[in-house]
């Protein structure tokens, strides 16, 4: 009788564990945009342009049409307002899944939302300061983040996280740090 | 008689054939690889300056002010809210008639301002100001005499080929 009541409450602490287990396993893997389908797919980039005639022969003029057929939505985390992205047709949607799926998608999976703050806008057909030389944002293949928080001019960042900066680097893009301009990615070199 | 002209024509014919095509296709090369190189009147990514005068145009205007020096010093407080692209420009009210019912600007007056040819070059520079936090912009529509460049090319050209450069024919009729 000893035996059986212990086998009892063996088997009973043991369904105890095992639901305890089996209840903490959304909760750890809650946020991982992994275990909600997300897949890293790399798709038909395009190139990686050096130079304005590269940029030209990969993207097409300046404030083409083309330059503003995609559009992301992305909140920033410290004040909660939700931008709308706009970038190039070849950087993401159903032609490739650099942008929108690659790099958006690792800085979710990797719970980086939180380094992402407010001043985030991609395509604007806009010179660079103080010159009539079209930015890389003309292109739609800039994206600026935590602009209200960084400075031009300066090699250093005080709020972009190495960790965001990685997810671009790691997809083809350029931070800008190494120009001053630590707010700035892109999706072009020497230029 | 006949076959010897034949074995002479024959030759020289298909030579020159082959050359008008090769010299028809240099010919496109050159047009299509000029057209690669020099697409519009950019060069190297850097646009000309058209100071739109005599056109009507759309002005954004961040504010106005008693002297040029505060204009100016206005148009610098607020250009580090556009990072790395170009803000606002610094132009006397006097150069503008304004076409917009109900604005006026002070007799001598200086502005903080970008130019447009078109509402969607207006619109999409108000969108950056939005996600900036630049401040509130106000737009005018005006005709603009003489005066300092605005800005002018920022924004797509109706075709969507290209940033629009030139004036419009029907520009007017872009701005409502």
């Amino acid at each position: 009788m000893r035996i059986k009541g212990g086998l009892r409450r063996y088997a009973l602490w043991l369904g105890l564990a095992c639901l305890l287990v089996l209840g903490s396993a959304p909760s750890a893997s809650a946020g991982h945009w992994y275990a909600n389908g997300w897949r890293d797919w790399h798709y038909n980039y395009p190139p990686k342009p050096y130079g304005y005639n590269q940029i030209v022969a990969v993207f097409g003029q300046p404030c083409n049409s083309e330059s503003r057929a995609n559009v992301m939505r992305w909140m920033a985390a410290d004040t909660g307002t939700v931008y709308n992205v706009v970038f190039h047709r070849k950087l993401g949607g159903s032609t490739s899944t650099n942008l929108d799926n690659d790099v958006r998608g690792h800085i979710g999976n990797g719970h980086m939302d939180n380094r992402v703050w407010h001043g985030i806008w991609g395509y604007n057909c806009r010179f660079i300061s103080y010159t009539t030389k079209y930015s890389t944002h003309s292109w739609g293949i800039a994206i600026d983040q935590n602009s209200a928080y960084e400075h031009v001019n300066h090699y250093h960042s005080h709020t972009v996280c190495t960790c965001v900066a990685d997810q671009f680097n790691n997809h083809g893009w350029r931070w800008g740090i190494n120009f001053g301009d630590a707010m700035h990615f892109q999706y072009a070199y020497n230029y | 008689m006949m076959r010897a002209i034949k074995r002479f024509v024959r030759p020289w014919t298909a030579l020159a054939v082959a050359g008008l095509l090769a010299a028809v296709a240099t010919a496109g090369a050159l047009v299509a690889s000029a057209e690669d190189v020099v697409p519009g009147a950019i060069n190297d990514g850097v646009a000309p300056e058209s100071s739109g005068d005599g056109e009507t145009l759309l002005i954004v205007v961040g504010g106005t002010y008693g002297s040029q020096a505060e204009a100016r010093a206005a148009a610098a407080a607020s250009a580090p809210r556009f990072g790395d692209v170009q803000g606002l420009y610094v132009d006397a009210a006097a150069n503008y008639d304004v076409l917009t019912t109900g604005t006026v600007f002070p007799v001598g007056s200086w502005l903080t301002l970008s130019g447009f040819r078109t509402r969607q070059g207006v619109n999409e520079f108000l969108d950056l100001a939005g996600a900036v936090e630049a401040g509130p912009l106000t737009t005018v529509q005006v005709v603009k005499h003489g005066g300092t460049f605005i800005g002018l090319g920022q924004e797509p050209s109706p075709d969507g080929l290209g940033p629009l450069l030139v004036k419009l024919p029907n520009q007017i009729q872009y701005q409502q």
